[in-house]
Protein backbone atom coordinates (compact mmCIF):
# COMPACT_ATOMS: atom_id res chain seq x y z
CA UNK A 1 0.00 0.00 0.00
CA UNK A 2 1.45 3.42 -0.91
CA UNK A 3 1.88 6.32 1.36
CA UNK A 4 -1.92 8.21 0.68
CA UNK A 5 -4.80 6.28 -0.26
CA UNK A 6 -8.35 6.71 -0.96
CA UNK A 7 -10.57 3.92 -0.37
CA UNK A 8 -14.02 3.62 -1.63
CA UNK A 9 -14.80 7.51 -0.80
CA UNK A 10 -18.00 9.59 -1.81
CA UNK A 11 -17.97 12.99 -1.66
CA UNK A 12 -21.38 15.06 -1.98
CA UNK A 13 -21.59 18.15 -2.04
CA UNK A 14 -24.38 20.42 -0.42
CA UNK A 15 -26.12 16.95 0.42
CA UNK A 16 -30.10 17.52 1.14
CA UNK A 17 -30.29 20.62 -0.09
CA UNK A 18 -31.67 20.91 -3.80
CA UNK A 19 -28.31 21.60 -4.83
CA UNK A 20 -27.30 18.42 -3.71
CA UNK A 21 -24.30 17.25 -6.16
CA UNK A 22 -22.31 13.97 -6.07
CA UNK A 23 -18.70 14.71 -7.03
CA UNK A 24 -16.85 11.47 -6.27
CA UNK A 25 -18.39 8.25 -6.33
CA UNK A 26 -16.70 4.98 -5.14
CA UNK A 27 -13.04 6.28 -5.80
CA UNK A 28 -10.30 4.29 -5.20
CA UNK A 29 -6.84 5.70 -5.56
CA UNK A 30 -3.09 4.20 -4.34
CA UNK A 31 -0.66 7.08 -4.34
CA UNK A 32 2.91 5.51 -4.63
CA UNK A 33 5.45 7.33 -2.25
CA UNK A 34 8.12 8.74 -4.08
CA UNK A 35 6.92 8.95 -7.06
CA UNK A 36 4.93 11.82 -9.11
CA UNK A 37 1.28 10.55 -9.98
CA UNK A 38 -0.67 12.68 -11.88
CA UNK A 39 -4.47 12.95 -12.08
CA UNK A 40 -6.19 13.59 -15.02
CA UNK A 41 -9.68 14.04 -16.50
CA UNK A 42 -12.41 16.48 -18.14
CA UNK A 43 -14.10 19.44 -16.42
CA UNK A 44 -15.86 18.82 -13.53
CA UNK A 45 -14.88 15.59 -13.17
CA UNK A 46 -13.68 15.64 -9.60
CA UNK A 47 -9.98 16.31 -9.49
CA UNK A 48 -10.23 19.21 -7.52
CA UNK A 49 -12.43 17.17 -5.08
CA UNK A 50 -9.96 14.63 -4.83
CA UNK A 51 -7.13 16.80 -4.07
CA UNK A 52 -9.06 18.56 -0.39
CA UNK A 53 -10.09 15.32 0.77
CA UNK A 54 -6.56 14.27 0.41
CA UNK A 55 -5.99 17.05 3.08
CA UNK A 56 -9.07 16.59 5.33
CA UNK A 57 -10.75 19.97 3.79
CA UNK A 58 -13.28 18.21 2.61
CA UNK A 59 -14.49 14.68 4.43
CA UNK A 60 -15.48 11.78 2.89
CA UNK A 61 -19.70 11.08 2.67
CA UNK A 62 -18.49 7.48 2.71
CA UNK A 63 -14.95 5.77 2.27
CA UNK A 64 -11.52 6.54 3.90
CA UNK A 65 -8.65 8.37 3.35
CA UNK A 66 -5.43 6.92 4.31
CA UNK A 67 -2.02 8.45 5.33
CA UNK A 68 0.53 5.98 6.52
CA UNK A 69 -2.26 3.64 6.40
CA UNK A 70 -3.71 5.82 9.40
CA UNK A 71 -7.77 7.30 8.04
CA UNK A 72 -7.23 11.04 8.33
CA UNK A 73 -10.68 11.24 10.27
CA UNK A 74 -10.04 9.25 13.43
CA UNK A 75 -10.25 11.10 16.37
CA UNK A 76 -6.65 10.28 17.62
CA UNK A 77 -5.47 11.93 14.16
CA UNK A 78 -4.83 15.71 14.42
CA UNK A 79 -6.12 16.97 11.19
CA UNK A 80 -3.86 19.93 11.31
CA UNK A 81 -0.48 17.72 11.41
CA UNK A 82 -2.46 15.97 8.59
CA UNK A 83 -2.44 19.45 6.81
CA UNK A 84 1.55 19.95 7.33
CA UNK A 85 2.18 16.06 6.20
CA UNK A 86 -0.20 16.63 2.88
CA UNK A 87 0.64 19.91 1.45
CA UNK A 88 -2.21 21.44 -1.22
CA UNK A 89 -1.53 24.16 -3.50
CA UNK A 90 -5.02 25.15 -4.77
CA UNK A 91 -5.99 25.51 -8.23
CA UNK A 92 -5.06 29.73 -8.71
CA UNK A 93 -3.54 29.87 -5.71
CA UNK A 94 -2.54 33.44 -6.39
CA UNK A 95 -5.24 34.43 -4.63
CA UNK A 96 -3.83 33.19 -1.23
CA UNK A 97 -1.00 35.98 -1.32
CA UNK A 98 -1.09 38.60 1.91
CA UNK A 99 1.79 39.30 3.60
CA UNK A 100 4.40 42.68 3.05
CA UNK A 101 6.49 40.75 1.48
CA UNK A 102 6.76 37.58 -0.49
CA UNK A 103 9.48 36.28 1.90
CA UNK A 104 7.33 36.18 4.23
CA UNK A 105 4.54 35.05 2.58
CA UNK A 106 6.42 31.93 1.69
CA UNK A 107 7.42 31.85 5.50
CA UNK A 108 3.78 31.64 6.80
CA UNK A 109 3.27 28.00 6.31
CA UNK A 110 6.74 27.10 8.20
CA UNK A 111 6.31 29.58 10.52
CA UNK A 112 2.61 27.90 11.30
CA UNK A 113 4.55 25.01 11.72
CA UNK A 114 6.53 26.37 14.65
CA UNK A 115 10.11 26.14 13.53
CA UNK A 116 13.11 28.50 13.99
CA UNK A 117 14.11 31.21 12.36
CA UNK A 118 17.24 29.47 10.21
CA UNK A 119 15.12 26.50 9.22
CA UNK A 120 12.68 29.16 8.09
CA UNK A 121 15.05 31.15 6.05
CA UNK A 122 16.93 27.93 4.76
CA UNK A 123 13.38 26.55 3.29
CA UNK A 124 11.98 29.85 2.08
CA UNK A 125 14.69 29.99 -0.24
CA UNK A 126 15.31 26.81 -1.09
CA UNK A 127 11.55 26.47 -1.73
CA UNK A 128 11.79 29.81 -4.18
CA UNK A 129 14.66 28.15 -6.23
CA UNK A 130 12.51 25.01 -6.84
CA UNK A 131 9.57 27.43 -7.89
CA UNK A 132 11.89 29.15 -10.76
CA UNK A 133 11.31 32.48 -7.75
CA UNK A 134 14.33 35.10 -8.37
CA UNK A 135 16.13 35.80 -5.20
CA UNK A 136 15.66 39.59 -5.50
CA UNK A 137 11.51 39.23 -5.61
CA UNK A 138 11.61 37.94 -2.26
CA UNK A 139 11.81 41.46 -0.22
CA UNK A 140 9.21 42.64 -2.69
CA UNK A 141 4.99 42.44 -1.71
CA UNK A 142 3.49 40.01 -3.21
CA UNK A 143 0.93 42.63 -5.37
CA UNK A 144 3.43 43.70 -7.35
CA UNK A 145 4.15 40.25 -9.16
CA UNK A 146 3.44 39.38 -11.80
CA UNK A 147 0.51 36.68 -12.32
CA UNK A 148 2.92 33.86 -13.10
CA UNK A 149 5.56 35.24 -10.49
CA UNK A 150 2.63 35.44 -7.95
CA UNK A 151 1.55 31.51 -9.06
CA UNK A 152 5.33 30.41 -8.21
CA UNK A 153 5.09 32.45 -5.09
CA UNK A 154 1.89 30.45 -3.78
CA UNK A 155 3.63 27.01 -4.72
CA UNK A 156 7.00 27.77 -2.97
CA UNK A 157 4.71 28.98 0.18
CA UNK A 158 3.04 25.22 0.02
CA UNK A 159 6.93 23.58 -0.80
CA UNK A 160 8.54 25.56 2.18
CA UNK A 161 6.55 23.24 4.58
CA UNK A 162 8.32 20.38 3.11
CA UNK A 163 5.69 17.72 3.19
CA UNK A 164 5.43 14.27 2.67
CA UNK A 165 3.33 14.47 0.09
CA UNK A 166 2.27 17.44 -2.04
CA UNK A 167 -0.46 17.92 -3.92
CA UNK A 168 -0.64 20.49 -6.83
CA UNK A 169 -4.03 21.61 -8.32
CA UNK A 170 -3.24 22.38 -12.00
CA UNK A 171 -0.06 24.48 -10.80
CA UNK A 172 0.61 25.01 -14.97
CA UNK A 173 -3.12 26.43 -15.73
CA UNK A 174 -2.87 29.78 -17.87
CA UNK A 175 0.96 30.11 -18.45
CA UNK A 176 2.77 30.19 -21.59
CA UNK A 177 5.01 27.41 -22.50
CA UNK A 178 7.89 27.98 -21.25
CA UNK A 179 6.22 29.02 -17.66
CA UNK A 180 5.07 25.84 -17.86
CA UNK A 181 7.79 23.74 -18.05
CA UNK A 182 10.18 26.11 -15.87
CA UNK A 183 7.31 25.30 -12.90
CA UNK A 184 6.37 21.75 -13.90
CA UNK A 185 10.08 20.63 -14.04
CA UNK A 186 11.38 23.18 -10.45
CA UNK A 187 8.73 19.90 -9.18
CA UNK A 188 10.07 17.39 -10.47
CA UNK A 189 13.55 18.81 -9.25
CA UNK A 190 11.95 19.20 -5.74
CA UNK A 191 10.91 15.94 -5.78
CA UNK A 192 14.32 14.27 -7.10
CA UNK A 193 16.03 16.20 -4.60
CA UNK A 194 13.61 15.62 -1.45
CA UNK A 195 12.24 12.41 -2.45
CA UNK A 196 8.97 13.44 -1.24
CA UNK A 197 5.89 12.10 -3.02
CA UNK A 198 3.98 14.81 -5.42
CA UNK A 199 0.56 14.16 -7.02
CA UNK A 200 0.19 16.49 -10.22
CA UNK A 201 -3.25 17.61 -11.34
CA UNK A 202 -3.80 18.90 -14.77
CA UNK A 203 -5.64 19.12 -18.05
CA UNK A 204 -2.62 18.23 -20.09
CA UNK A 205 -1.95 14.85 -21.04
CA UNK A 206 1.48 16.00 -22.86
CA UNK A 207 2.50 17.74 -19.35
CA UNK A 208 1.25 14.04 -17.94
CA UNK A 209 3.22 12.05 -20.27
CA UNK A 210 6.60 14.49 -19.49
CA UNK A 211 6.11 14.49 -15.86
CA UNK A 212 4.71 11.77 -14.43
CA UNK A 213 5.34 8.36 -13.26
CA UNK A 214 1.74 7.36 -12.84
CA UNK A 215 -1.54 8.14 -13.78
CA UNK A 216 -4.75 8.29 -12.72
CA UNK A 217 -7.84 9.33 -15.26
CA UNK A 218 -11.00 10.45 -13.71
CA UNK A 219 -14.53 10.75 -15.54
CA UNK A 220 -17.55 11.78 -14.28
CA UNK A 221 -16.84 11.63 -10.68
CA UNK A 222 -14.62 7.66 -10.76
CA UNK A 223 -11.25 6.59 -11.32
CA UNK A 224 -11.53 5.15 -15.10
CA UNK A 225 -7.86 4.02 -15.22
CA UNK A 226 -5.04 4.13 -13.09
CA UNK A 227 -1.66 2.19 -13.64
CA UNK A 228 1.91 3.88 -14.87
CA UNK A 229 1.73 6.18 -17.99
CA UNK A 230 2.87 3.51 -20.26
CA UNK A 231 -0.26 1.59 -18.89
CA UNK A 232 -3.18 3.89 -18.95
CA UNK A 233 -1.63 5.25 -22.50
CA UNK A 234 -2.71 1.72 -23.98
CA UNK A 235 -6.08 2.25 -23.09
CA UNK A 236 -6.68 4.66 -25.63
CA UNK A 237 -10.11 4.16 -26.29
CA UNK A 238 -11.24 4.68 -22.82
CA UNK A 239 -9.31 7.31 -22.55
CA UNK A 240 -10.78 8.95 -25.62
CA UNK A 241 -14.59 7.90 -24.41
CA UNK A 242 -13.99 10.32 -21.33
CA UNK A 243 -13.60 13.65 -23.26
CA UNK A 244 -9.44 13.47 -22.91
CA UNK A 245 -7.22 13.13 -26.05
CA UNK A 246 -4.14 11.33 -26.32
CA UNK A 247 -0.57 13.71 -26.65
CA UNK A 248 -0.52 14.79 -29.99
CA UNK A 249 2.21 12.92 -30.86
CA UNK A 250 0.99 9.85 -29.93
CA UNK A 251 -2.11 10.43 -32.24
CA UNK A 252 0.70 11.13 -34.90
CA UNK A 253 2.62 8.11 -34.17
CA UNK A 254 -0.82 5.71 -34.08
CA UNK A 255 -1.86 6.99 -37.47
CA UNK A 256 1.81 6.51 -39.41
CA UNK A 257 1.56 3.59 -37.12
CA UNK A 258 -1.59 2.48 -38.89
CA UNK A 259 -0.46 3.88 -42.56
CA UNK A 260 2.17 0.59 -42.42
CA UNK A 261 5.21 2.89 -41.12
CA UNK A 262 7.55 0.51 -38.75
CA UNK A 263 7.75 2.44 -35.90
CA UNK A 264 6.82 1.25 -32.37
CA UNK A 265 3.97 2.20 -30.04
CA UNK A 266 3.95 3.68 -26.33
CA UNK A 267 5.49 7.09 -27.79
CA UNK A 268 4.06 9.96 -25.65
CA UNK A 269 6.22 12.52 -25.25
CA UNK A 270 7.72 14.83 -28.26
CA UNK A 271 11.02 14.38 -27.28
CA UNK A 272 10.95 10.50 -27.56
CA UNK A 273 9.43 11.08 -30.63
CA UNK A 274 11.70 13.10 -32.34
CA UNK A 275 14.69 10.08 -31.78
CA UNK A 276 12.04 7.64 -32.68
CA UNK A 277 11.47 9.77 -36.05
CA UNK A 278 15.52 10.05 -36.77
CA UNK A 279 16.38 6.80 -36.16
CA UNK A 280 13.77 5.67 -38.96
CA UNK A 281 15.28 8.22 -41.43
CA UNK A 282 18.80 7.12 -40.40
CA UNK A 283 17.32 3.43 -41.22
CA UNK A 284 15.92 4.33 -44.19
CA UNK A 285 19.06 6.07 -45.38
CA UNK A 286 21.20 3.06 -44.65
CA UNK A 287 19.18 0.45 -46.33
CA UNK B 1 -19.94 25.50 4.53
CA UNK B 2 -20.37 29.30 3.99
CA UNK B 3 -21.62 29.49 0.72
CA UNK B 4 -24.78 26.85 2.40
CA UNK B 5 -26.28 30.11 4.07
CA UNK B 6 -29.23 30.33 1.96
CA UNK B 7 -29.49 34.42 0.93
CA UNK B 8 -33.12 35.04 -0.30
CA UNK B 9 -34.74 32.33 -0.70
CA UNK B 10 -35.90 33.02 -4.72
CA UNK B 11 -37.35 29.81 -6.04
CA UNK B 12 -37.26 29.93 -9.54
CA UNK B 13 -40.26 28.54 -11.54
CA UNK B 14 -43.14 29.38 -13.77
CA UNK B 15 -46.24 29.36 -11.96
CA UNK B 16 -48.59 32.39 -12.60
CA UNK B 17 -47.16 34.31 -9.48
CA UNK B 18 -43.48 33.60 -10.71
CA UNK B 19 -45.06 35.27 -14.36
CA UNK B 20 -46.41 38.55 -12.35
CA UNK B 21 -44.94 41.89 -12.96
CA UNK B 22 -43.11 42.52 -10.25
CA UNK B 23 -43.93 46.18 -10.05
CA UNK B 24 -47.80 44.37 -9.64
CA UNK B 25 -46.28 42.29 -6.76
CA UNK B 26 -44.53 45.15 -4.73
CA UNK B 27 -47.33 47.12 -5.45
CA UNK B 28 -50.36 44.31 -3.81
CA UNK B 29 -48.27 42.82 -1.61
CA UNK B 30 -48.43 46.76 0.34
CA UNK B 31 -52.49 46.49 -0.44
CA UNK B 32 -52.71 42.88 0.67
CA UNK B 33 -50.84 44.04 3.84
CA UNK B 34 -53.72 46.99 4.42
CA UNK B 35 -56.40 44.44 3.76
CA UNK B 36 -55.03 42.11 6.27
CA UNK B 37 -55.00 44.95 8.99
CA UNK B 38 -58.48 45.73 7.88
CA UNK B 39 -60.20 42.44 8.64
CA UNK B 40 -62.21 42.46 11.44
CA UNK B 41 -64.90 39.11 11.80
CA UNK B 42 -64.38 35.69 11.41
CA UNK B 43 -66.39 35.94 7.52
CA UNK B 44 -63.28 38.53 6.49
CA UNK B 45 -60.49 36.06 7.93
CA UNK B 46 -61.50 33.42 6.77
CA UNK B 47 -62.00 34.81 3.17
CA UNK B 48 -58.85 35.80 3.73
CA UNK B 49 -57.29 33.15 5.05
CA UNK B 50 -58.84 31.10 1.43
CA UNK B 51 -57.15 33.57 -0.26
CA UNK B 52 -53.92 33.00 1.10
CA UNK B 53 -54.15 29.73 0.85
CA UNK B 54 -54.86 29.98 -2.77
CA UNK B 55 -52.04 32.54 -3.26
CA UNK B 56 -49.74 29.16 -1.99
CA UNK B 57 -51.28 26.66 -4.21
CA UNK B 58 -50.93 29.12 -7.35
CA UNK B 59 -47.50 29.55 -6.88
CA UNK B 60 -46.31 26.19 -6.95
CA UNK B 61 -44.36 26.63 -3.82
CA UNK B 62 -44.46 23.24 -1.03
CA UNK B 63 -46.22 23.74 1.82
CA UNK B 64 -42.91 21.97 3.95
CA UNK B 65 -41.18 25.39 2.24
CA UNK B 66 -43.71 27.84 3.64
CA UNK B 67 -44.04 26.43 7.15
CA UNK B 68 -40.17 26.74 7.06
CA UNK B 69 -40.72 30.84 6.48
CA UNK B 70 -43.29 30.61 9.66
CA UNK B 71 -40.99 28.52 11.62
CA UNK B 72 -38.96 31.44 12.96
CA UNK B 73 -41.39 33.62 13.75
CA UNK B 74 -43.22 31.03 16.11
CA UNK B 75 -42.02 32.68 19.10
CA UNK B 76 -43.32 36.13 18.31
CA UNK B 77 -47.03 34.04 17.25
CA UNK B 78 -46.98 33.08 20.75
CA UNK B 79 -46.32 35.80 22.74
CA UNK B 80 -48.62 37.78 20.84
CA UNK B 81 -51.37 35.22 21.59
CA UNK B 82 -50.46 34.71 24.98
CA UNK B 83 -50.73 38.70 25.76
CA UNK B 84 -53.85 38.96 23.82
CA UNK B 85 -55.03 35.89 25.89
CA UNK B 86 -54.70 37.20 28.80
CA UNK B 87 -54.89 41.01 28.77
CA UNK B 88 -58.22 41.54 26.75
CA UNK B 89 -60.79 42.34 29.22
CA UNK B 90 -64.52 41.21 27.80
CA UNK B 91 -67.93 41.84 28.54
CA UNK B 92 -70.19 39.17 30.66
CA UNK B 93 -68.32 36.46 32.78
CA UNK B 94 -64.67 34.96 31.64
CA UNK B 95 -65.32 31.66 30.60
CA UNK B 96 -61.94 30.66 32.54
CA UNK B 97 -60.64 31.92 35.42
CA UNK B 98 -57.88 30.56 38.37
CA UNK B 99 -57.02 33.66 41.01
CA UNK B 100 -56.30 36.42 38.94
CA UNK B 101 -55.54 35.01 36.00
CA UNK B 102 -58.99 35.65 33.26
CA UNK B 103 -60.02 34.45 30.29
CA UNK B 104 -63.03 36.31 28.19
CA UNK B 105 -63.74 35.01 25.29
CA UNK B 106 -63.05 38.04 23.34
CA UNK B 107 -59.52 37.34 24.17
CA UNK B 108 -59.47 34.23 23.01
CA UNK B 109 -61.16 35.38 19.78
CA UNK B 110 -58.52 38.24 19.52
CA UNK B 111 -55.43 35.90 20.37
CA UNK B 112 -57.03 33.78 17.68
CA UNK B 113 -57.46 36.41 15.24
CA UNK B 114 -53.67 37.80 15.78
CA UNK B 115 -52.29 34.66 15.25
CA UNK B 116 -53.79 34.44 11.83
CA UNK B 117 -52.88 37.84 10.76
CA UNK B 118 -48.90 37.17 11.51
CA UNK B 119 -49.27 33.80 9.57
CA UNK B 120 -51.15 35.41 6.53
CA UNK B 121 -48.87 38.61 6.77
CA UNK B 122 -45.33 36.21 6.61
CA UNK B 123 -47.00 33.37 3.63
CA UNK B 124 -48.73 36.07 1.99
CA UNK B 125 -45.32 38.36 1.42
CA UNK B 126 -42.92 35.70 1.77
CA UNK B 127 -44.82 33.96 -1.29
CA UNK B 128 -45.78 36.88 -3.75
CA UNK B 129 -42.47 38.68 -3.36
CA UNK B 130 -39.20 36.52 -1.93
CA UNK B 131 -40.34 33.08 -3.25
CA UNK B 132 -41.22 33.66 -6.69
CA UNK B 133 -39.03 37.30 -7.53
CA UNK B 134 -35.74 37.27 -8.03
CA UNK B 135 -33.76 40.08 -6.03
CA UNK B 136 -32.76 41.61 -9.58
CA UNK B 137 -36.52 41.34 -10.47
CA UNK B 138 -36.93 43.55 -7.39
CA UNK B 139 -34.52 46.27 -7.35
CA UNK B 140 -35.54 46.71 -10.98
CA UNK B 141 -39.46 47.27 -10.05
CA UNK B 142 -38.35 48.73 -6.82
CA UNK B 143 -36.10 51.52 -9.39
CA UNK B 144 -39.48 51.92 -11.55
CA UNK B 145 -42.07 52.58 -9.13
CA UNK B 146 -39.54 55.02 -7.10
CA UNK B 147 -39.23 56.67 -10.82
CA UNK B 148 -40.60 59.91 -9.54
CA UNK B 149 -38.54 60.69 -6.71
CA UNK B 150 -35.94 61.82 -9.63
CA UNK B 151 -37.82 65.35 -9.53
CA UNK B 152 -37.19 65.76 -6.16
CA UNK B 153 -33.12 64.24 -7.28
CA UNK B 154 -33.16 61.01 -5.39
CA UNK B 155 -30.50 59.37 -6.85
CA UNK B 156 -33.14 56.15 -7.47
CA UNK B 157 -31.30 54.61 -10.52
CA UNK B 158 -27.67 54.83 -8.91
CA UNK B 159 -29.16 52.71 -5.70
CA UNK B 160 -30.75 50.34 -7.67
CA UNK B 161 -27.81 49.52 -9.73
CA UNK B 162 -26.21 49.78 -6.55
CA UNK B 163 -27.98 47.20 -5.05
CA UNK B 164 -28.23 44.79 -7.94
CA UNK B 165 -24.66 44.25 -7.89
CA UNK B 166 -24.07 44.40 -4.45
CA UNK B 167 -26.76 41.28 -4.68
CA UNK B 168 -24.78 39.84 -7.42
CA UNK B 169 -21.79 39.53 -5.65
CA UNK B 170 -22.75 38.05 -1.97
CA UNK B 171 -22.38 34.31 -3.37
CA UNK B 172 -19.30 35.38 -5.39
CA UNK B 173 -17.51 36.56 -2.36
CA UNK B 174 -19.21 33.79 -0.25
CA UNK B 175 -17.13 31.47 -2.82
CA UNK B 176 -14.40 33.43 -2.27
CA UNK B 177 -13.86 33.74 1.23
CA UNK B 178 -14.39 29.72 1.38
CA UNK B 179 -11.72 29.49 -1.15
CA UNK B 180 -9.07 31.37 1.00
CA UNK B 181 -10.05 30.05 4.17
CA UNK B 182 -9.31 26.38 3.04
CA UNK B 183 -6.14 27.93 1.10
CA UNK B 184 -4.65 29.06 4.30
CA UNK B 185 -5.90 26.09 6.11
CA UNK B 186 -3.60 24.39 4.06
CA UNK B 187 -0.79 26.06 5.00
CA UNK B 188 -1.41 25.30 8.53
CA UNK B 189 -3.33 28.58 9.77
CA UNK B 190 -5.67 27.86 12.48
CA UNK B 191 -8.49 30.39 12.69
CA UNK B 192 -10.40 29.09 15.45
CA UNK B 193 -7.91 28.78 18.26
CA UNK B 194 -7.19 31.11 21.28
CA UNK B 195 -8.73 34.23 22.67
CA UNK B 196 -10.58 37.05 20.64
CA UNK B 197 -7.61 38.51 19.65
CA UNK B 198 -6.08 35.56 18.77
CA UNK B 199 -8.98 34.69 16.34
CA UNK B 200 -9.08 38.32 14.90
CA UNK B 201 -5.83 37.95 13.84
CA UNK B 202 -5.94 34.73 12.62
CA UNK B 203 -7.94 36.19 10.44
CA UNK B 204 -5.91 38.64 8.49
CA UNK B 205 -4.51 35.83 6.05
CA UNK B 206 -8.26 35.91 5.13
CA UNK B 207 -9.39 39.37 5.07
CA UNK B 208 -6.49 41.25 3.13
CA UNK B 209 -6.84 38.40 -0.30
CA UNK B 210 -10.48 38.93 0.27
CA UNK B 211 -10.28 42.55 0.26
CA UNK B 212 -7.82 42.61 -2.36
CA UNK B 213 -9.73 40.57 -4.55
CA UNK B 214 -12.92 42.40 -3.89
CA UNK B 215 -11.42 45.87 -4.97
CA UNK B 216 -10.22 44.18 -8.05
CA UNK B 217 -13.63 42.77 -9.03
CA UNK B 218 -14.89 46.20 -8.20
CA UNK B 219 -11.92 48.54 -10.41
CA UNK B 220 -12.32 45.18 -13.33
CA UNK B 221 -16.14 45.89 -13.29
CA UNK B 222 -15.82 49.48 -13.35
CA UNK B 223 -13.99 49.29 -16.36
CA UNK B 224 -16.01 46.54 -18.05
CA UNK B 225 -19.27 48.75 -17.17
CA UNK B 226 -17.50 52.11 -19.07
CA UNK B 227 -16.01 49.66 -21.96
CA UNK B 228 -19.37 49.12 -22.89
CA UNK B 229 -20.29 52.76 -22.18
CA UNK B 230 -22.48 52.47 -19.10
CA UNK B 231 -22.82 56.47 -18.03
CA UNK B 232 -25.97 55.87 -15.69
CA UNK B 233 -29.85 56.02 -16.34
CA UNK B 234 -29.58 58.55 -19.46
CA UNK B 235 -30.34 57.18 -22.65
CA UNK B 236 -30.23 53.82 -21.52
CA UNK B 237 -32.61 50.79 -22.68
CA UNK B 238 -33.28 47.24 -21.18
CA UNK B 239 -32.87 43.70 -22.01
CA UNK B 240 -36.13 43.30 -20.37
CA UNK B 241 -38.76 45.63 -20.49
CA UNK B 242 -41.03 45.03 -17.99
CA UNK B 243 -44.24 44.90 -19.36
CA UNK B 244 -47.74 44.48 -17.76
CA UNK B 245 -49.65 41.79 -19.37
CA UNK B 246 -53.09 39.95 -19.24
CA UNK B 247 -52.25 38.34 -16.05
CA UNK B 248 -51.41 41.30 -14.70
CA UNK B 249 -54.21 43.12 -15.31
CA UNK B 250 -56.36 40.08 -14.34
CA UNK B 251 -54.31 40.03 -10.85
CA UNK B 252 -55.03 43.43 -10.35
CA UNK B 253 -58.90 43.10 -10.94
CA UNK B 254 -59.08 39.65 -9.05
CA UNK B 255 -57.65 41.64 -5.91
CA UNK B 256 -59.58 44.27 -6.27
CA UNK B 257 -62.83 41.86 -6.20
CA UNK B 258 -61.28 40.01 -3.58
CA UNK B 259 -61.10 43.33 -1.32
CA UNK B 260 -64.76 44.39 -2.50
CA UNK B 261 -66.14 41.14 -0.96
CA UNK B 262 -63.53 41.20 2.20
CA UNK B 263 -64.87 44.78 3.16
CA UNK B 264 -68.49 44.05 2.60
CA UNK B 265 -67.81 40.62 4.74
CA UNK B 266 -66.64 43.10 7.10
CA UNK B 267 -69.86 44.34 7.53
CA UNK B 268 -71.84 41.48 8.16
CA UNK B 269 -73.41 40.98 11.86
CA UNK B 270 -71.54 38.36 14.02
CA UNK B 271 -70.38 38.02 17.59
CA UNK B 272 -66.78 36.92 16.48
CA UNK B 273 -64.81 39.97 15.48
CA UNK B 274 -61.92 41.57 16.78
CA UNK B 275 -62.76 44.18 18.89
N1 LIG C 1 -18.44 23.92 -3.84
C1 LIG C 1 -19.17 23.16 -4.65
N2 LIG C 1 -20.50 23.05 -4.49
C2 LIG C 1 -21.25 22.27 -5.30
N3 LIG C 1 -20.74 21.52 -6.31
C3 LIG C 1 -19.43 21.58 -6.52
C4 LIG C 1 -18.56 22.40 -5.71
N4 LIG C 1 -17.30 22.24 -6.16
C5 LIG C 1 -17.37 21.40 -7.19
N5 LIG C 1 -18.64 20.99 -7.41
C6 LIG C 1 -19.08 20.04 -8.45
O1 LIG C 1 -18.40 18.82 -8.25
C7 LIG C 1 -17.92 18.30 -9.47
C8 LIG C 1 -16.43 18.08 -9.40
O2 LIG C 1 -15.79 19.33 -9.26
P1 LIG C 1 -14.21 19.51 -9.21
O3 LIG C 1 -13.95 20.93 -8.83
O4 LIG C 1 -13.63 18.45 -8.35
O5 LIG C 1 -13.83 19.28 -10.74
P2 LIG C 1 -12.38 19.34 -11.44
O6 LIG C 1 -12.14 17.99 -11.99
O7 LIG C 1 -11.39 19.93 -10.52
O8 LIG C 1 -12.66 20.34 -12.64
P3 LIG C 1 -11.67 21.43 -13.30
O9 LIG C 1 -10.78 20.71 -14.21
O10 LIG C 1 -12.59 22.33 -14.05
O11 LIG C 1 -10.97 22.14 -12.19
C9 LIG C 1 -18.33 19.28 -10.54
O12 LIG C 1 -19.45 18.75 -11.22
C10 LIG C 1 -18.71 20.54 -9.81
O13 LIG C 1 -19.80 21.16 -10.43
MG1 LIG D 1 -10.32 21.68 -10.48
Amino acid sequence: MGILTLENVSYVYSPSTPFEKEALHDVNIDFTEGKITGIIGHTGSGKSTVAQLLNGLLKPASGKVLLDGCDIFDPSVKLSDVRFRVGLVFQYPEYQLFEETVFRDIAFGPTNMGLDEAEIKRRVIESARFAGLDEELLGRSPFELSGGQKRRAAIAGVMAMEPEVIVLDEPAAGLDPRGRDEILSGIRRYRDEKGNTVILISHSMEDMALYSDELVVMSRGTVLVSGTVDEVFRQSALIEESGLTLPQITRVFDRLRADGVNIRDGVYTVEDGYREMLSLLKGNTNA
Amino acid sequence: MLKDITLGQFFPGSSPIHRLDPRVKLVLVVLLVVLIFSAKNIFAFSFLVLGVISLVLLSQISVKVVLKAIRPILILMLFTAIINLFWTKGTGDPIFALGFIKVWREGLVNALFMVLRIVSLVTGTSILLTYTTSPIALTDALERLLKPLKVIKVPVHEFAMMMTIALRFIPTLLEETDKIINAQKARGASLDKGNLIDKVKAFVPVLIPLFISAFRRADELACAMECRCYRGDEGRTRMKVLKMGEIDYLSIVVFLVFTAVLFFLNTLPTSISVR
